[in-house]
């Protein structure tokens, strides 16, 4: 049974002009049918835990607007590059993901999810940019992490050769191939972001950005589009994840009896300095 | 030949032809074209260079003195370290061992009533000995570069012992100095911070 819970939609405009823009990465208004929701929280209830997961659709291609269908269920029509639909509660098990343009068919993809998982179903293009439309599963970890930290995850979904993705002018996710993510930890800020070939500094293939990256969440970061037809782009989703951790502490009390000091160990002569 | 529809949408290489609309006239909803049988989504995966983090369980000073790492709290402002001082505590809301950014901070008890502790070691370290932590599958090696005392009021607001930007680093922390029983016991932290030498490896079984 389909449980089209809500939708959830993050987008970024595309460029008004050709070239490098500085952009930022924000949230867009949705074209979708069923209605916006603002940050969405993943976790189906523990009543439907048990046999259900969690997906969330996201259209990764470029110039073209498409209706999504799920077991023959329409859940999403209209649907823009930059779109996401979800999350849908599924029975664990295989499903059937249909990409269509009015009546006519690109791709119908099956795929299976588990239960109490949470996944991301990207329809992209391959690395080929005269290739076929593809669908690539995507795990999502949504293991708790500190609240003032973020877990940032970038895919490969684009029709470019594999990439090195830039932070600040730093390498910080290399050699990502078509269908490959990396993930890191980062402190919540907004970085420079700009993807360049594995290896390069030149061209650039998309960016820079402004990304604003979320603490306490799953800040996920897809690569689309292809360069030739000017249709890179960036989806931005943000799933909150549970916290974890204490705060720091104002004080560390570490010894108690004085032994130490009685041994004449617990000078070091190095004292600290402001 | 492709039937279009929306504006904007442009045909796609690959994308299956087929009739756009029923045939003959009755009100019928025009069918989906026939397409060929499903093929399985991909599974997206990490590419090779995905970087491994891991919470330390075993820290190995100098000396190969090692010892179990516990999970240490702040609670009311003060972080809960192992009552026995043999261990030590990595606090929780730090960073993991092999992370990007943050200090990883792992704290224990100088000495207690019944004995020195395991981080009494801490206060004849020096600049360039080497501290590896451990969860029994993966490890990593972190190298000295400062040890200091510092005013316990001091810690938490004048040094980055606990910031979680900047590049990652280790945080070791024991007490030291002057002991005044009536007041406080150490007036000191002993402030041990080292970098990485490398990426997290396996351990070898």
């Amino acid at each position: 049974m389909l449980n089209a819970v809500s939708i959830a939609k993050r987008t970024i405009s595309p460029p008004t002009s050709p070239g490098r823009v500085r952009r930022r990465l924000v949230a867009g208004a949705g074209c979708l049918a069923l209605g916006v929701a603002a940050v969405v929280a993943s976790a189906p209830t523990t009543a439907q835990a048990a046999v259900t997961g969690s997906v969330y659709l996201v259209q990764g291609l470029p110039s073209t607007t498409v209706d999504l269908l799920v077991d023959g269920t329409t859940v999403a029509t209209g649907s823009k590059a930059t779109g996401i639909v979800g999350p849908l509660t599924l029975a664990s098990g295989t499903h059937t993901l249909s990409v269509r343009t009015g009546s006519t068919t690109l791709l119908d993809s099956t795929f299976t999810i588990a239960a109490s998982t949470s996944s991301d179903i990207v329809v992209h293009r391959p690395a080929s940019p005269s290739g076929a439309p593809v669908v690539t599963v995507f795990a999502n970890d949504l293991s708790a992490i500190p609240a003032d930290k973020a877990l940032v995850v970038v895919a490969h979904t684009a029709a470019v050769p594999p990439a090195d993705i830039r932070v600040n002018g730093k390498v910080l996710f290399a050699n990502v191939a078509n269908g490959e993510s990396l993930s890191l930890v980062v402190p919540p800020a907004t970085y420079k972001v700009d993807i360049v070939p594995t290896g390069a500094t030149t061209p650039m293939i998309l960016g820079p950005l402004d990304l604003t990256v979320t603490a306490g969440a799953l800040n996920r970061v897809f690569a689309i589009g292809e360069p030739k037809s000017n249709t890179m782009n960036a989806i931005v989703q943000v799933l909150k994840l549970p916290t974890t951790g204490t705060a720091s502490p104002t004080t560390v009390n570490t010894g108690t009896g004085g032994l130490a000091a009685q041994l004449g160990l617990a000078h070091t002569g190095l004292a600290w300095r402001p | 030949m492709l039937s279009l529809v929306g504006c904007g949408s442009a045909a796609l290489p690959g994308a299956v032809a087929g009739a756009s609309s029923s045939p003959g006239g009755g009100a019928t909803t025009p069918a989906a074209t026939p397409s060929p049988l499903p093929s399985p989504a991909r599974v997206g995966t990490a590419a090779p260079g995905q970087q491994i983090w891991f919470r330390p369980t075993s820290i190995t000073l100098p000396g190969r003195l090692t010892t179990q790492v516990d999970i240490a709290s702040t609670v009311d402002g003060h972080l809960a370290v192992p009552t026995d001082v043999a261990h030590v505590g990595w606090w929780d809301g730090g960073a993991k061992a092999g992370e990007s950014f943050g200090s990883m901070v792992i704290a224990g008890h100088v000495d207690s009533v019944g004995g020195l502790g395991f981080f009494a070691k801490l206060l004849s370290m020096k600049v360039g000995d080497d501290v590896t932590v451990s969860d029994g599958r993966h490890q990593l090696t972190y190298r000295v570069g400062s040890v200091v005392e510092v005013k316990k009021g001091v810690l938490a607001t004048g040094t980055s012992a606990f910031a979680q930007t900047g590049n990652h680093r280790l945080t070791l922390i024991t007490c030291a100095g002057t002991y005044d029983r009536g007041n406080g016991g150490y007036e000191e932290n002993l402030v041990v911070t080292a970098t990485p030498t490398g990426p997290v490896t396996a351990v070898r079984s």
